[in-house]
């Protein structure tokens, strides 16, 4: 597997110069060629990939098994509540 | 009665001008007497039959009428946005929106008399077109064409450039009319560069004026699915035919 470098092209004096002036800045290419396909690669083929959702100031997490063991009444009543809390809060 | 179409007395039209010029796009806030804007945005909110505009992979765009998607079986209507959504995700041009197209329905004579087609002349008045002619430089613009449209959530266009041969398009107008809209709720108007990054997104507002020139790139992102009903928009072309 690749290691993760930064992409050798980076000008950091550039990208500090971008931030300093504006607050914010995206370097791009930012990972070397190799390293990115890795990460990519590595985060499709992995299957825990979780849900993360809010409910005021509590955050929950749902794996895919939690995910596929829900009847259909509780997926929508999850969606229509988070529906419902992004209209106006912080969701 | 209230009245239905009058410009603001206070506009600035030579800063209006000189955007314009200068970025190709511009946004006037307060465009209408604030009493036309409530009387617009009523006759959309509650005096409008609203119909569907799409289009799909292979299919230039269609408008359905409100009483034609009534009478369909929910999984029929349930296709227009399944078959734009596809040609979307391929990167091809498409668009899902509620509208009522102005101009086929002023010259079908849908409704004689109603608002909208009152709201068709207004734009084609002197009065309009003057200011079209003096925002924008263009003393060949000789008309407007219209429609007004109604983003709910899911709805979305594309990114294109307005640019058709033969329309003489010249300048785009979108009199934005949505009450206390949150950028959380997209629908923006968004100008994007050739690498695929928004230059300028205009969030939808109650009575604001975009403009802009045509060819230009831009599209009007997703509205999100907790978003209410509100993106209501009045939008066209100034015309130099």
């Amino acid at each position: 597997m690749s290691r993760l470098a930064v992409h050798p092209g980076l000008d950091i004096e550039a990208a500090k110069a971008r931030f300093a002036a504006t607050g914010h800045v995206r370097l791009h290419p930012f990972l070397a060629r190799e390293a990115a396909e890795a990460l990519h690669l590595e985060a499709r083929g992995r299957s825990d990939w979780k849900q993360v959702i809010n409910s005021g100031a509590k955050v929950f997490e749902l794996d895919r098994p939690t995910r596929a063991a829900m009847a259909p009444e509780q997926v929508q009543a999850l969606d229509a509540a988070v529906i419902a809390g992004a209209r106006e809060g912080f969701q | 009665m209230r009245t239905l179409f009058a410009l603001n007395p206070l506009l600035d039209v030579p800063a209006i001008a000189h955007a314009l010029k200068t970025h190709g796009r511009v946004q006037v806030r307060q465009f209408l007497h604030p009493e036309a804007a409530d009387s617009i945005h009523d006759v959309l909110s509650r005096g409008t039959d609203w119909g569907l505009a799409w289009a799909a992979e292979g299919k230039t765009g269609a408008h359905v009428r409100g009483a034609e998607l009534r009478a369909m079986a929910p999984e029929d209507r349930a296709r227009f946005g399944t078959e734009a959504a596809d040609a979307a995700r391929k990167g091809e041009f498409a668009f899902l929106y509620a509208q009522y197209p102005m101009v086929k329905a002023y010259l079908e004579k849908w409704n004689p008399g109603h608002p909208l087609d009152l709201l068709l002349e207004h734009l084609n008045t002197p009065a309009m077109l003057d200011f079209a002619r003096a925002a924008s430089g263009i003393p060949e613009i000789r008309s407007a064409d219209a429609q007004a449209t109604l983003y709910a959530p899911g709805h979305f266009l594309t990114l294109h450039n307005d640019e058709v041969e033969g329309e003489g398009r010249r300048i785009a107008f979108i009199i934005s009319l949505a009450r206390d809209w949150l950028p959380d709720w997209g629908g923006h108007l968004n100008f994007v560069a050739d690498d695929g990054d928004t230059v300028e997104g205009f969030v939808p507002r109650f009575n604001a004026l975009n403009l802009f020139t045509v060819p230009n790139r831009h599209n009007v992102g997703t509205v999100a699915p907790f978003a209410p009903i509100g993106r209501f928009s009045i939008t066209g072309w100034f015309r130099d035919k």
